[in-house]
């Protein structure tokens, strides 16, 4: 008789970060746990990122910035997740809502990754090694923009890719239909993520 | 319904419900506002400014003035100004049973108030770190020195984020100008001070106007807090009405965010910003500041974007966009995104000159295209090199130690001198001009 299977809920982070992308979707759609996901990936990953931001700025803000700032972070994933989610359940299709939402954080990460890829290692040089100035200013002024920049697209098209295939493997979508509406529905969301920015700032 | 089935999604719906809880409990819709009363005129932050046998005007409360000590003549309101040199006075006032004493509040410039030009400068965005931003802050202030305008007004972000290294260093930079410089804070000064008490405690009031002869001056602040988009409260109009209702033959209202302007950022697209004619980031109460500046006919001077300098002209009436004193940022990411260097800038400031209450002259300057060398040929004579790389003249007003008279290729130069100080005022055309000065 086949031994069934040790749950472990870290696999589907191990399994997504090693590139077995499906693999990970399959381990989030068997054990759907977006309660922990959220606690643990997506809200400590914003409250961090403010301060962060804060940090590499060389300033103590107002905390109303900050809260600006994490409530940009938490968008880039809760506006594409809820426009796919909406669409998903206009589309009739038969799909587990938590097991696509937490799906979807996974699928958020390889853009959050990049932005992290520059930062850590640009706070680490810049405060800690060299300590000439705040990495803000070693991206906003002295050129380092390139690297965030082409880190920020890399880690964008492969959410792309990540999401697509979120959208059709868990939210059981034709391979042909989710990237439209990844394109065409989702991305145009992050425009809401622009507003809170430009609004609130 | 079964409400567990909630649980998955609670901590998103937490957090999404905590930070709007609080970015509208934060959230505020205007900087503070240090206005200046009418009585607290002149002062250290302040100061007046006037002309060899001129006057400044005061409040009918200010009953006696004193000028380094000496009464002053005080008649309707007007001190009048006998015999002082050229330069910085201390002034004392009797306001009711007290007298104050305001410091160095009164500067007599060489310029009349008929014929005279002045600067603004913005955008200085001192860092907390690095060097070559303050280099050219500093550089700055030194050729607005040797331009040797009659005042500076100075627009607003002087810092990045108002931090007290950030102004111990903008103060380091200003050192070199000896000249009144009227200081208007910027939205970076509410980054971390939203009720500018702070930006008070070492500039003064942040809404003031003052007067040079028959030439208003009105500084506004019409700032949102936290690097936000500016607005004019009911509050704030009433105020600007009442400042830019005084007489004046010729009215500035200045104010670090642009009112009205042509081309923008990449906000272009953002419907609060982009009002179809033109753009403006005084997103609130903009038609009825609109209405005010058309009354009175004002001309409106501001910074903010860094680096724009095309005036632009909108219902008659005159828009001045003056680019960024450092250059701020290379354009970098935003150059990339948008294909356009709109946030690079830097360099630069703007000179006015009135004539006759008419506004004569009004250019930018950049600092890399404008250069002045002194050069000591004898003990009588001083070579002046100019390069000027602009396409047209720039007025210049160059102090010497001495009484002195001056000429280029033979042909006399104007000269001013008052004491034992001259001053060589011209037009330095563009190219390379070799002025020689000679004392007498």
């Amino acid at each position: 008789m086949k031994k069934k299977e040790e749950y472990i809920y870290s696999r589907r982070f191990l399994y997504f970060f090693t590139g077995r992308i499906s693999k990970a979707y399959d381990e989030v759609m068997k054990h759907p746990d977006l309660f922990r996901t959220t606690v643990q990936a997506v809200i400590p990953g914003a409250l961090i990122f403010s301060f962060v931001f804060q940090y590499t700025m060389a300033s103590v803000v107002h905390p109303f910035l900050q809260t600006v700032w994490a409530a940009d972070f938490f968008s880039f994933w809760g506006i594409p997740a809820l426009i796919s989610l909406f669409v998903l359940k206009l589309m009739r299709t038969n799909f587990n809502t938590e097991a696509f939402l937490e799906a979807s954080i996974l699928a958020a990460h390889p853009l959050y990754v990049a932005v992290w890829a520059y930062f850590v290692p640009s706070i680490i040089y810049h405060h800690f090694i060299v300590g000439d100035y705040p990495c803000y200013v070693a991206y906003s002024r002295m050129g380092e923009w390139v690297y965030l920049a082409l880190l920020g697209v890399a880690g964008f098209l492969l959410t792309c890719i990540t999401w697509v295939w979120c959208l059709t493997k868990v939210g059981r979508v034709k391979w042909y239909i989710a990237p439209f509406i990844w394109l065409f529905l989702c991305v145009p969301g992050l425009y809401g993520t622009y507003l809170i920015f430009v609004w609130c700032t | 319904m079964n409400l567990t089935r909630l649980k998955p999604y609670l901590p998103s719906l937490f957090f999404v419900l905590a930070l709007c809880v609080l970015v509208l409990s934060l959230w505020r819709p205007h900087a503070g506002h240090h206005r200046m009363e009418e009585g607290d005129f002149p002062n250290e932050y302040v100061p007046a400014v006037t002309w060899p046998l001129g006057y400044f005007e005061v409040a009918p409360e200010i009953e006696n003035v004193w000028i380094d000590n000496v009464p002053a003549r005080v008649e309707n309101g007007r001190v009048w100004v006998d015999n002082l040199t050229i330069g910085w006075h201390q002034l004392k006032v009797r306001r009711g049973d007290s007298i104050e004493d305001r410091g160095r509040a009164l500067y007599v410039t060489p310029f009349g108030p008929d014929n005279f030009f002045w600067v603004f400068v913005t955008d200085v965005h001192i860092a907390r770190f690095g060097k070559y931003l303050r280099e050219v802050a500093e550089n700055g202030f030194k050729l607005i020195n040797e331009i040797g305008p009659a005042f500076v007004f100075c627009g607003g972000d002087v810092t990045d984020y108002a931090l007290d290294s950030e102004y111990e260093g903008f103060l380091k930079c200003r050192k070199s100008l000896e000249l009144p410089l009227y200081m208007i804070p910027g939205n970076h000064e509410t980054y971390i001070d939203p009720d500018l008490d702070h930006w008070s405690e070492m500039f003064g009031p942040t809404d003031y106007s003052v007067k040079f002869g028959d030439a208003l001056f009105v500084a506004a602040n019409v700032l949102g807090p936290y690097r936000s988009w500016g607005g004019a409260t009911r509050e704030d109009l009433e105020w600007i009405d009442n400042q830019l209702s005084r007489d004046g033959k010729i009215k500035f209202f200045l104010n670090h965010l642009p009112v009205v302007y042509s081309q923008t950022t990449i906000y272009t697209i953002f419907p609060l910003i982009n009002r179809g004619e033109y753009n403006t980031c005084v997103c609130r109460g903009t038609e009825e500041l609109l209405e005010i500046l058309r009354r009175e006919n004002a001309i409106s001077v501001f910074g903010h974007w860094h680096v724009f300098d095309e005036p632009f002209v909108y219902e008659n009436l005159l828009f001045f966009h003056v680019p960024s004193l450092t250059p701020n940022s290379k354009g970098g990411l935003i150059r990339w995104l948008l294909g356009g260097g709109m946030m690079a800038g830097g360099y630069g400031f703007y000179i006015f000159r009135v004539e006759n209450w008419k506004l004569t002259y009004a250019h930018p300057i950049d600092i890399r295209k404008l250069e002045i060398v002194r050069e000591k040929a004898s003990d009588s004579v001083v070579v002046v090199r100019i390069r000027n790389d602009h396409p047209y003249p720039v007025p210049l007003n160059l102090k010497f130690d001495f009484r002195c008279g001056a000429s280029i290729d033979g042909k006399p130069v104007s000269c001013v001198t008052y004491g034992q100080v001259s001053w060589v005022r011209f037009d330095a055309p563009s190219g390379l001009t070799t002025l020689t000065v000679r004392r007498i």
